[in-house]
C-alpha cells in the first residue's frame, strides 16, 4: 500500500475487518493486527520493545502529533510474540513447555495432586 | 478454445470414457437431490470463508472422571490466554474454574470445571446494550471488545458466573487473546485454535497430563465423537430449568 493512501485509509481498514474476523471469523491474510505489529514494530537499541504510548512506537509517531488516542494496545499485544510450544493458534497442549522448563519428571497428573479439602475448594484457586 | 485442443489430444476411447461419467455423475446429483442428505464431514473451515450454523462446537464433561483437586484445564487455560493473578484473588480474571458439589443428604463429593457454556439463548447477548456480547454463527459465545463499554450487565445476566471484568491496565497480553482494561471477559472455546481445526487448551492439556475427561466437537455432526457419546450416554445441562441449550454438557451430575 501506497504510504500517502495509508495515512488517510488505515483506519477505515481497522474499523471494517475487525468486524468481519471477530463477528464473521475471516481472517484476511497479511491484515491481522499482528501482521501490522510484525513490520512495524522493532526493539529498540537496547533490545526492549517500544511501549504503544511512547512514541518510539510506529503508530504513536504520527498520533502524538496528531492528538489521535488510540486503544487497540489496551487489549493487542503490542508487539510481536512467539508461541511456546502448545501454547496459541497452532494447538497442542500448554502445560507441555511449562513442564519441559521444569524437568522431565515434572508433567503434572491428577493423582500427583493432592485433593483440596472442600472449604478452600471454590473457585477454581482464586480464593 | 483450449478445451477442444485437450479433447483433440485424447484417444476415441478415452473420450468415451469422460463423457460416460459426466453423464452418470449428472444422474447421480439428480437422485440424491429430492429427498436425501449427504453428510459433509467436518473440516477445518477455510479462514477466508465466514463461520457457519451448519457447525456447532460443543463440549462434553464427564464429571466421573474429572477428579476433586485437579486443576490442569485451569492452568492450562491462564497459560493459553496470557491470564495472570493480579494479586487480588477477588477480582481476577477467571475463564475456567474448578466446582465441587457434595450432596448435603449423602456426603458425595463430586469435582467440574465450570466456564461459559456457550448457550444458544445466551442471556448475556439478551442484556447487552451494544451488541458486544454475541454469539458466533458456529455457537461460540464472545465478546467484542471494540463495542463492549465495559457496562458489566453480562456478568450479572450470566447465571454461571462466566465472564470476568478487567478493571485495570494490561501489558502482558498474548496476541492470540486480546484482553484489557474496561472489557469484559470469558471462555472463548480457545476460538484462535478452534478456527483453525485444533481443539480447545483445556482439553488438549486434559487429555495429555489429565484424566481426559473433556470432549470437544461439532454437535451437528452426527458422526463426530462428541454426538455419538451425547446419543448413547446421559449427560445433562446445568441449570437446565432456564432452557438456554448450552453448548457444554455434563454426564454423571
Amino acid at each position: 500500500m501506497p504510504t500517502e493512501w495509508m495515512r488517510k485509509n488505515h483506519m477505515k481498514l481497522l474499523f471494517h475487518e475487525r468486524w468481519v474476523t471477530v463477528h464473521d471469523g475471516i481472517f484476511i491474510k497479511g491484515r491481522s493486527m499482528e501482521d501490522c505489529l510484525s513490520c512495524h514494530v522493532h526493539r529498540l537499541a537496547d533490545g526492549q520493545w517500544p511501549k504503544p504510548t511512547s512514541t518510539k512506537f510506529f503508530c504513536q509517531a504520527c498520533h502524538a502529533y496528531a492528538a489521535v488516542k488510540i486503544d487497540c494496545f489496551e487489549c493487542h499485544a503490542s508487539h510481536p510474540v512467539k508461541a511456546p510450544p502448545g501454547v496459541g493458534p497452532d494447538g497442542g497442549n500448554p502445560l507441555e513447555s511449562e513442564a519441559r522448563v521444569a524437568g522431565p519428571d515434572a508433567g503434572l497428573t491428577a493423582q500427583a495432586l493432592t485433593p483440596m479439602p472442600i472449604a478452600q475448594d471454590t473457585g477454581g484457586g482464586a480464593k | 478454445m483450449s478445451e477442444a485442443h485437450e479433447d483433440d489430444s485424447l484417444s476415441a476411447p478415452e473420450r468415451a470414457r469422460r463423457r460416460f461419467l459426466t453423464q452418470i455423475a449428472a444422474v447421480t446429483g439428480a437422485a440424491l437431490a429430492p429427498g436425501m442428505v449427504l453428510f459433509q464431514v467436518a473440516q477445518a473451515r477455510a479462514l477466508d470463508q465466514p463461520v457457519s450454523s451448519k457447525t456447532r462446537w460443543g463440549m462434553l464433561v464427564d464429571t466421573t472422571k474429572c477428579a476433586r483437586g485437579c486443576d490442569i484445564c485451569v492452568k492450562a487455560c491462564d497459560i493459553e490466554n496470557g491470564i495472570h493473578s493480579l494479586g487480588r484473588p477477588e477480582t481476577d480474571a477467571q475463564w475456567i474454574r474448578k466446582v465441587t458439589l457434595r450432596d448435603l443428604h449423602t456426603g458425595y463429593v463430586q469435582s467440574l470445571p465450570m466456564m461459559c457454556q456457550h448457550c444458544e439463548y445466551p442471556p448475556c447477548e439478551d442484556v447487552c446494550p451494544t451488541g458486544a456480547s454475541f454469539r458466533r454463527a458456529d455457537g461460540i459465545v464472545l465478546v467484542d471488545r471494540h463495542i463492549c463499554i465495559g457496562c458489566r450487565y453480562c456478568m450479572m445476566a450470566c447465571p454461571y458466573k462466566a465472564r470476568s471484568f478487567v478493571a485495570e491496565p494490561l501489558h502482558d497480553q498474548v496476541p492470540w487473546s486480546p484482553r484489557g482494561i474496561g472489557t469484559v471477559g470469558g471462555c472463548t472455546f480457545c476460538v484462535h485454535r478452534v478456527d483453525r481445526g485444533h481443539k480447545p487448551a483445556c482439553v488438549e492439556a486434559c487429555a495429555a497430563d489429565g484424566p481426559g475427561a473433556l470432549v470437544f466437537g461439532d454437535l451437528m455432526d452426527p458422526e463426530s465423537g462428541i454426538s455419538k457419546m451425547l446419543a448413547s450416554q446421559q449427560t445433562s445441562e446445568v441449570r437446565a430449568d432456564l432452557r438456554l441449550n448450552t453448548g457444554v454438557r455434563y454426564h454423571g451430575i
